[in-house]
């Protein structure tokens, strides 16, 4: 009944192994639903069950489909740019505890801002200038949303 | 230019052994940060705005309010181990919540009752329970007569699994010996929503929707020991031959591990915003009954809760 | 008519002077991604503290008002919703801005924003009593399947797969299951974590989802991040007012659909600026390019998320029940100033609610021309700002955005996980605002589901209360069109298309 297609390419490969890992989760939210009351199981078992007949939906779909959509829209611009930039945003938030949001954000805006423009542009005059702007933006939101709307921003513990 | 540094040398100095006493001698001294465990539009966030309103005028200090609702309240109180012990991060304790949830959530709830730290009980609402304004039933004796006549499809909605509507309602069915049906619902204001809506016969809430609502929802019973001169006409549950009382109880905290004597400039300071004239008034207006127990017998209060809702609490526990 | 003397009483300097101040907040707290209106509403409580009570709140009320309409100014601008009434916006405002019409995007924003926001206040003003009579009978299977049409309705309105959209949805509503359960009152899949104790918290949620992806791809390349302004700005004012008197249906249709829903208790902007939506593509002309930069997608997000504002007070002052969640706080800022709720408000007190609805009236009117110059100052300096500027702002407001609201160092953290998970699952080609939607509408669709159940139960009439009460019936037949209609639709067209062709 289904006409399985030799081939697998990437878009659809992708496809699959998205839908797959949705019905792995589907999965665990039915086993782990088992734990809870019964008036507390219903949706995530629901939930769990729903995950998991929409991947399998997904995956016929994309097997049986004839031809083949579009993909999603490519990546443009640099992959190694945007993990950069993942990465020292991870870091950012991990050491926004200890050194505070001022610092923290300072440093954000020195370190972007270099890292930034790509073309000739960079001078150091124009970096720094940039930074010395952060560094005014960042104070300024601290001072508008501690100061006056009483709203606390995340504090410094190591000084 | 000499004269200059001689004198921030000496300004310098003075600032460093001000900022070297360790000793507190006014409290506040800068702003005061209040954690609500709930929005800023339910009976526990209006509590606190009560008092923010005058802690200016009273202390020439604000108060910082930031309202962390989640998980009917212990999202907040999760929270208050972190919080720094000078007397500046202070949370909005509520009695019984903090009582019964631990117990039904064991190492779930995210705290224990030792975290809880009171040191100003301010205000007491008591429980009561209400029906639409235009409903067939009138009087407590038709709702129990509605409950007896077909036991369990009576409707009575309240806040929560485990929360003081959740322990006055098995409170009353025990005291009563019949059965009807509980309906959970997100916060007071849901609550009182299903209740109008008609989805639900009746339900348990608190004393301040009471004066909120007082033309369109009608009150049964009060679950306080004596009548509330709020609502003279209002009977209480223990007069009606039911033996319930369940009152919530508000009070600010401290973390745990706080000196007693920041203690107790904590519960001094918002003792004096408490007894100001006009926030004492709002507050009797708006039906929260205000109660004064400060530190430190705040710590035998805390403790006498704990045993009165300690059974409760694990029987609510045990339905599930 | 009375309404007329307390415009002119509404019209002193003082209450004047308030209500801009009110909007001018309003709207800048409401561009901040993730400083959401109850936020705004919230934080400026202490001010109106210091007012009389019918200038306090008519300063709560225009804050809230302002910060509607400001949402869209990053939703147009970075496509990160400023609030979540404003995630439809994104939809068609950023296509809009890319392409160099983001000074005309923010002035349709504006307007539309306006018509709306006149809307529900004068729908409240003449409707009142009775409308709030139709928001009683929302009960729990009311709630559960209105959540179910908007998981529809996202779903369909996913670009690509609907499929992959629905997959999206239920992926939301399984992170809304994460703590404690209203209907159980037992703690799901927080693992003993203190940070998922309430739950995954919508706001950083949204951010992350929404916004993050967003960063990271403007990271990605050094061009500048929206083209120049096509054209100049004096134009843009009656270019705006032509595009909407083009779409005048839209914008009434929406600003009404968004009164309706506004006036649901707890049901809010971001669910009738997505119905309004929905409808508004539905019902587009071939022309229409709905979701790739089509006017005719602000029209109908914008408009309705301002009417939502005056309806929401309708169950407000009525019933005493929070329409949208900022009414929640205007409602304790009530009680705080001593103003009595109830049918009393409107008998005796009744000078209260026309000087503030005056007030509210005055205030959308001049929401025109202060968002309009908000708008197009902050439209130039965004187009003029270098990347290097803008990206380390737009992480900076997204760390301010997840953090503002509850004090929670966690919440960052979970803004910064489910922007990987959304930028991550983007590349796979499922799309991130279902997400949105299945996390906001998973308690809803939950809670009453359950608690129709209870009562169905107890009294012996399940079915009855899921399928015999006439709103559960219009909303299962809103639901199966939602589904039925579109391929139905596409089936006819293409079936004409055959016959055209065969001619």
């Amino acid at each position: 009944m289904f006409k399985l297609k030799m081939k697998i390419d990437g878009n659809r490969a992708k496809n699959i192994l998205g839908s797959l890992t949705f019905g792995v989760l589907g999965s665990f939210m039915c086993y782990a639903s088992q734990d809870f009351e019964s008036a507390g199981q219903v949706t995530p078992a629901f939930i769990g069950c729903g995950l998991i007949a929409l991947s399998i939906l997904l995956v016929l779909v994309e097997l049986c489909k004839r031809e083949l959509l579009p993909p999603p829209t490519a990546i443009t611009g640099s992959l190694i740019r945007r993990s950069l930039f993942i990465g020292f945003m991870a870091i950012w938030v991990v050491a926004l505890p200890y050194l505070g949001f001022v610092v923290a954000g300072c440093l954000a805006f020195a370190i972007i801002s270099a890292a930034v423009p790509k073309n000739s542009n960079k001078t150091s005059a124009y970096v720094a200038l940039n930074t010395a702007a952060g560094v005014l933006t960042t104070i300024g939101f601290w001072v508008v949303l501690t100061a006056f709307l009483k709203v606390p921003l995340p504090e410094a513990t190591f000084f | 230019m000499r004269l200059i540094v001689k004198g921030c040398l000496v300004s310098l100095a003075i600032f460093s052994a001000l900022c070297a006493s360790s000793t507190v001698h006014a409290f506040p001294e800068k702003s005061v940060r209040l954690t609500v465990g709930f929005g800023p539009g339910g009976p526990s966030g209006i509590a606190a705005r009560f008092m923010q309103k005058r802690f200016t005028a009273v202390t020439g200090q604000e108060l910082i309010i930031i309202n962390k609702p989640g998980a009917g309240g212990a999202k907040a109180w999760s929270q208050i181990k972190k919080d720094k012990k000078d007397g500046y991060e202070l949370t909005l304790l509520n009695f019984p919540h903090t009582v019964l949830q631990p117990i039904a959530r064991g190492k779930n709830a995210g705290y224990s009752y030792e975290d809880i730290q009171p040191v100003l009980y301010y205000t007491s609402v008591p429980q009561v329970l209400a029906v639409r304004k235009d409903s067939p039933i009138k009087t407590f004796k038709d709702l129990v007569s509605a409950i007896k006549a077909k036991p369990g499809s009576v409707t009575i909605g309240g806040t929560g699994i485990g929360g003081s509507n959740h322990s006055a309602f098995y409170k009353l069915n025990k005291a009563g010996g019949f059965k009807a049906a509980y309906v959970p619902f997100k916060d007071t204001s849901s609550t009182i929503a299903g209740l109008k809506s008609g989805s639900t016969d009746a339900a348990w809430t608190f004393t301040t929707q009471g004066v909120k609502d007082g033309e369109s929802i009608r009150m049964l019973a009060i679950a306080s020991e004596k009548r509330m001169s709020l609502f003279p006409e209002l009977p209480t549950l223990t007069e009606l031959g039911y033996p319930v009382v369940d009152v919530a109880y508000w009070s600010i905290g401290v973390p745990p591990g706080t000196p007693s004597n920041i203690r107790q400039l904590v519960s001094d300071a918002f003792q004096k915003v408490v007894n100001d004239a006009s926030v004492k008034a709002d507050m009797s207006k708006g039906g929260y009954q205000p109660i004064l127990i400060p530190y430190p017998k705040s710590n035998e209060f805390k403790a006498r809760l704990g045993r009165d809702y300690g059974a409760v609490g694990k029987a609510l526990s045990k339905k599930k | 008519m009375e309404f007329l003397h307390h415009i002119t009483v509404a019209f002193s300097p003082y209450i004047l002077a308030v209500g801009t101040c009110g909007l001018f907040l309003g709207i800048l707290l409401g561009a901040l991604p993730g400083l959401s209106s109850t936020f705004s509403c919230a934080v400026m409580l202490p001010i109106s503290f210091s007012m009389d009570p019918v200038p306090g709140l008519i300063f709560l009320g225009t804050v809230y008002m302002g910060s509607t309409y400001g949402g869209s100014f990053s939703a147009i601008l970075i496509k990160t919703p400023g609030t979540p009434q404003s995630i439809t916006t994104t939809f068609d405002g950023f296509p809009m801005a890319k392409r160099g019409e983001g000074g005309l995007a923010l002035s349709i924003a504006c307007m539309a924003s306006v018509i709306g926001g006149l809307t529900g206040i004068f729908v409240f003003l003449w409707l009142a009593p009775p409308l709030a009579e139709f928001a009683l009978m929302f009960g729990p299977a009311e709630y559960f399947w209105l959540a179910l049409f908007g998981l529809t309705i996202i779903a369909s309105l996913s670009e690509g797969n609907l499929v992959k959209g629905l997959i999206s949805g239920f992926f939301g509503l399984a992170l809304s299951q994460i703590g404690v359960s209203v209907v159980s009152g037992d703690m799901r899949f927080t693992y003993g974590n203190p940070a998922l104790i309430g739950g995954i918290p919508i706001i950083p949620a949204t951010i992350g989802l929404l916004c993050l992806p967003v960063a990271i791809d403007l990271i990605a390349d050094p061009d500048h991040h929206l083209s120049t302004p096509l054209t100049k700005r004096s134009n843009n004012f009656l270019r705006a007012a032509r595009a909407i008197w083009d779409r005048k249906r839209n914008a009434i249709q929406s600003s009404l659909i968004g009164t309706l829903v506004g006036i649901i208790p707890a049901a809010g902007g971001a669910i009738a600026s997505l119905v309004a939506y929905a409808e508004a593509s539905r019902t587009a002309k071939k022309s229409d390019r709905f979701g790739d930069g089509d006017p005719g997608g602000i029209i109908a997000s914008e408009s309705a998320n301002n009417a939502t504002v005056g309806s929401g007070l309708i169950p407000t002052f009525v019933l005493g029940i929070p329409g949208t969640p900022p009414d929640a706080v205007i409602l304790g800022a009530m009680m705080v100033h001593g103003v009595q709720i109830g049918p009393k408000l409107f008998t005796e007190h009744n000078d209260i609610v026309l000087t503030f609805l005056s007030g509210m009236t005055i205030a959308t009117v001049l929401m025109l021309p202060v968002g309009l110059f908000l708008g197009r100052f902050i439209y130039s300096a965004v187009t003029k700002m270098p990347k290097s500027y803008l990206v380390p702002m737009v992480a900076l407001m997204l760390v301010i955005g997840s953090f503002a609201i509850q004090n929670n160092y966690h919440d960052i953290v979970i803004m910064l996980v489910l922007g990987i998970v959304a930028w991550v699952i983007n590349r796979f080609g499922f799309p991130a605002p279902p997400i949105v939607l299945g996390l906001l509408l998973g308690p809803i669709a939950e809670q009453g589901f359950a608690q129709a159940l209870m009562i169905g139960r107890a009294k012996d009439a399940v079915l009855e209360i899921f399928f015999a009460r006439p709103i559960s019936v219009a909303l299962i037949g809103c639901i199966l069109a939602a589904i039925v209609l579109p391929p139905l639709l596409r089936r006819s067209s293409l079936n004409r298309l055959r016959m055209r062709k065969n001619v």
